[in-house]
């Protein structure tokens, strides 16, 4: 019972999701494994996969990290079955050194690497174009126009990938895996359980001499892909035009340019043509659309990828097409409705439409009137107390005066500490990094310092400069906010949380066994909502010196508020009591809890969004203990 | 006449603005309809600002919607609604619930001016003339707090723009949840319709 049903027969049609299209795409493609770590937009896709993983035969991992994911996944493709590794756009970076490598080997079974590029960076901080990696590993490219073309394009890659002995990159955005569409569901093709290793160690072993091998040979492999690629329908002339205005589209924009033409009444007066495989180009098709118009318009997102390909095919043909790009089209953010009309019709020399006016005006009142709303940590969320009472130990200590306790951060649902009015992030870079810069920190300046990490980042990729902190000395207090989850991109397990992707028993391993082992001079465990706790153990670990680790642990608020609903348990709840208040507003200016409010002048707590997490019953949160426990 | 209705959602995290969208555009499949939807997830789901753009289309529809484009808004809470109405055209339909939350970082100097629900109100009415305001959050605490997003969608569909029968709306409910949870929106919905209906 669901509202979209991926295992469902071929024939049926049924609400998917992009990122679900993706998965039954290769469901549908024989896949057999499919390994990734979670990240908006990729996670649905291994998600999906789980979900009905035990049916097709295919196996699932959430693996420590992308480069882990990546690994799994060659050594799938090695022995000649089918597999996929997805990710979310920054994860190439993680994933990239074994793709680099693997790209020389080529590969036996199909292989695709899903890279979900953040465009409009709704949940990243990067708006990378992994294309430009794609390019440099010699990875082919599948981008997609929707989630139709995705569900079509994940099969063919896999094939094409087995076809040629080549990885493929399937380049996807979080438009088109956050879109769902209907969808009409294909044959799935069987794949079998076992594979084969077959022994070939002047392949398997990256040696300088079988690479330099390897290198030419891959050079060859490209040249007959590059030939191929004129003949698959993702790439394709839709229409002629008239000869004088033509456009090219990639991706994600296609149907945006079509409805544009639409939008503009051009008609067929304008030539289309659609790339799906923007690496390697489709050469003669190109040159072929270049040849018969004068002007022509490359429409993609983020970096002119395909632009600069084309311009330098037009200089490799003695072709005089004028060709515009990025002077039209926004090389920020995505590509929507407006950008693409308004960069068309600034191309085709056109009056712009002035329709956009009114929503303009009301959007600038709007704004006006309204607060932003950015994401927040949940009410009873126990990194928030964490993150308090780093606050609370910072003033307790005096340590403000000498310039604060400086507070690198990690990549998670605790990032949110960066809102007011906890206002505990002061540098973050990449998942992982918050022990790092501690350590750099540490080495040239004279304040306390305080990281925080959740615990799926801790084993992604916190061990290691964990280890570089004790070896080099650093003088740093590191908190693990370990709620037992990867909680912001939706609850997947890790190695902490003793049950697999699919949910069998595995062995659960502790951070703080993990932090003694690396030779921290200090670990202390506490509970996350413990506040008197948090505070007396991080006041240890600032007055010791060396390395001490505060491993903060609570399951994260959601997934325990849901258990404990479901075993029919009482969630309890807390009340100002009005005649204690004194309105002083300490609880809503320090500790921000989102179900604290104040309305007419009166503070008190919306309790359907109470989770009971006792917090604010603390003197810490409130001077006058006003919050009392409803019964 | 060719079918082309473009709805947005819009909400705080945890409002179920997306998963509203999702039950309307299987809706929409049910009656042989096409859709595209595009939903915020991710991030911006704790406790942030959230959309929900569903098209339902029977030839050929837009997979993307422009700003002063969209047929009717569905909002979860007036300040979502208020950031979200640049995307209605000008003779759109406003659904709004009057339930104001508001967000935990304004700070104390703003918090007071902010926390008039009706400045807000009298903006949508002022630039659409159809705008349907009722308490969705009274109803729905009265089933289930959980429910207000289906209590507004039958807020949406007594307005007449959605092309989906109700029946068939109801059908797709029992189809995606378990029984109890089903009879449970059911009534959410049929409440959010009866309570809009007469406005
Ligand atoms: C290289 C990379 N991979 C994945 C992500 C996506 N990502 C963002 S937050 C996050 C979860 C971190 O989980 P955890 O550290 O346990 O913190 P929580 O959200 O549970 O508080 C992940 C995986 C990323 N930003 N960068």
């Amino acid at each position: 019972m669901a509202i979209s049903n991926v295992a469902g027969n071929p024939g049926e049609k049924t609400l998917l999701l992009g990122n679900e299209a993706i998965a039954r795409g290769f469901i549908e493609g024989g896949l057999r494994v499919a390994a990734s770590y979670p990240g908006t937009p990729a996670s649905e896709i291994l998600n999906t996969l789980i979900n009905v993983g035990d049916k097709y035969g295919i196996y699932t991992e959430w693996s420590t990290n992308e480069k882990v994911a990546a690994e799994v996944a060659i050594s799938t493709a090695i022995s000649g079955l089918r597999s996929m590794v997805s990710m979310k756009g920054v994860g190439v970076n993680v994933a990239s050194e074994p793709f680099q490598a693997f790209s020389y080997m080529g590969t036996v079974g199909g292989i695709v690497l899903v890279s979900a590029d953040d465009v409009g960076m709704h949940s990243s901080h990067t708006e990378q174009d992994n294309r430009f990696f794609a390019r440099e590993a010699y990875l082919p490219i599948f981008e997609p126009p929707g989630p139709m073309g995705a569900h079509q394009m994940a099969k063919a890659a896999l094939d094409f990938s087995e076809k040629w002995g080549q990885p493929v990159m399937f380049r996807t955005t979080t438009r088109i895996g956050h879109s769902a569409a209907d969808i009409t569901l294909g044959p799935v093709q069987k794949t079998k359980e076992k594979g084969e290793f077959k022994r070939d160690p002047n392949r398997w072993v990256n040696l300088p001499v079988n690479a330099r091998r390897m290198r030419r040979e891959l050079i060859e492999r490209m040249e007959k892909i590059g030939e191929e690629v004129e003949s698959i329908p993702f790439n394709q002339i839709v229409a002629e035009g008239d000869g004088q205005f033509g456009v090219i589209s990639c991706g994600v924009t296609f149907n945006v340019v079509r409805e544009a033409f639409k939008d503009l009444g051009l008609g067929d007066k304008i030539g289309l043509m659609k790339i799906g495989t923007p690496y390697p180009l489709p050469k003669k098709m190109v040159q072929q659309f270049l040849a018969s118009n004068e002007r022509v318009l490359i429409v993609e997102e983020v970096e002119p990828f395909v632009e600069t390909q084309v311009k330098s095919l037009a200089h490799e043909g003695s072709l005089s097409t004028q060709i515009l790009g990025k002077e039209h089209i926004p090389l920020a953010g995505e590509s929507g409705p407006r950008e693409v009309v308004m960069g068309l019709s600034q191309f085709m020399g056109m009056e712009p439409p002035n329709r956009f006016e009114r929503a303009d005006r009301i959007w600038k009142e709007a704004q006006a009137l309204i607060p932003p709303r950015p994401p927040v940590l949940c009410p009873g969320c126990g990194h928030r107390t964490a993150f308090f009472a780093i606050n609370v130990v910072e003033k307790k200590l005096g340590l403000k005066k000498e310039g604060g306790i400086v507070k690198p951060s990690d990549i998670g649902c605790y990032t949110l500490g960066y809102q007011s009015p906890l206002n505990a992030v002061d540098t973050n870079y990449c998942m992982g990094s918050s022990i790092g810069a501690s350590s750099g920190f540490s080495h040239v300046i004279d304040n306390k310092i305080v990281c925080t990490i959740g615990d799926s980042t801790f084993f992604h990729s916190g061990i290691p400069p964990l280890l570089n902190a004790v070896y080099n000395k650093a003088d740093i207090n590191v908190v693990v906010l370990d709620n037992s989850t990867t909680a912001m991109t939706g609850f997947q397990p890790h190695p902490g949380v003793g049950t697999t992707a699919t949910g069998q028993d595995t062995k659960c391993i502790l951070i703080e066994d993990v932090a003694r082992a690396c030779g921290a001079d200090t670990v202390d465990v506490v509970g996350s909502l413990d506040l008197d706790g948090l505070v007396e153990a991080l006041e240890k670990a600032v007055n010791t010196s060396g390395v001490s680790v505060v491993v903060a642990r609570q399951p994260c608020v959601l997934l325990d508020v849901r258990t404990r609903l479901k075993k029919g348990e009482k969630i309890k709840k807390y009340q100002v009591d009005q005649e204690l208040c004194t309105k002083c507003e300490l609880c809503l200016n320090l500790f921000g809890c989102p179900a604290f409010r104040k309305i007419d002048d009166v503070i008190d707590v919306d309790l359907a969004l109470c989770n009971g997490c006792a917090a604010c019953a603390n003197i810490l949160v409130c001077p006058q203990e006003a919050f009392k426990e409803v019964d | 006449m060719a079918v082309d209705v473009k709805v947005v959602l819009a909400g705080v995290g945890g409002q179920g603005a997306v998963l509203a969208g999702y039950v309307l555009a299987a809706s929409a499949i049910k009656e042989g309809l096409s859709v595209r939807t595009y939903g915020d997830m991710g991030m911006s789901r704790r406790g942030g600002s959230v959309s929900s753009f569903v098209n339902i289309f029977d030839k050929e529809g837009t997979s993307a919607t422009a700003v002063g484009t969209a047929d009717l808004l569905v909002g979860l809470e007036p300040i979502e609604a208020v950031r979200y109405c640049k995307y209605l055209k000008e003779d759109g339909i406003v659904v709004v619930n009057s339930y104001l939350i508001l967000p935990s970082t304004v700070g104390k100097k703003d918090r007071a001016e902010l926390s008039e629900v009706e400045n807000l109100l009298e903006f949508l009415k002022k630039n659409f003339k159809k705008t349907i305001v009722f308490d969705a959050n009274k109803i729905a605490c009265e089933i289930n707090s959980l429910t207000t997003n289906i209590v507004m969608l039958g807020a949406a569909f007594s307005t007449g723009k959605i092309p989906v029968s109700t029946e068939t709306f109801k059908q797709t409910l029992r189809d995606s949840f378990a029984p109890e949870i089903a009879e449970m929106n059911i009534e959410a919905f049929e409440r959010g319709y009866d309570e809009c209906n007469r406005k």
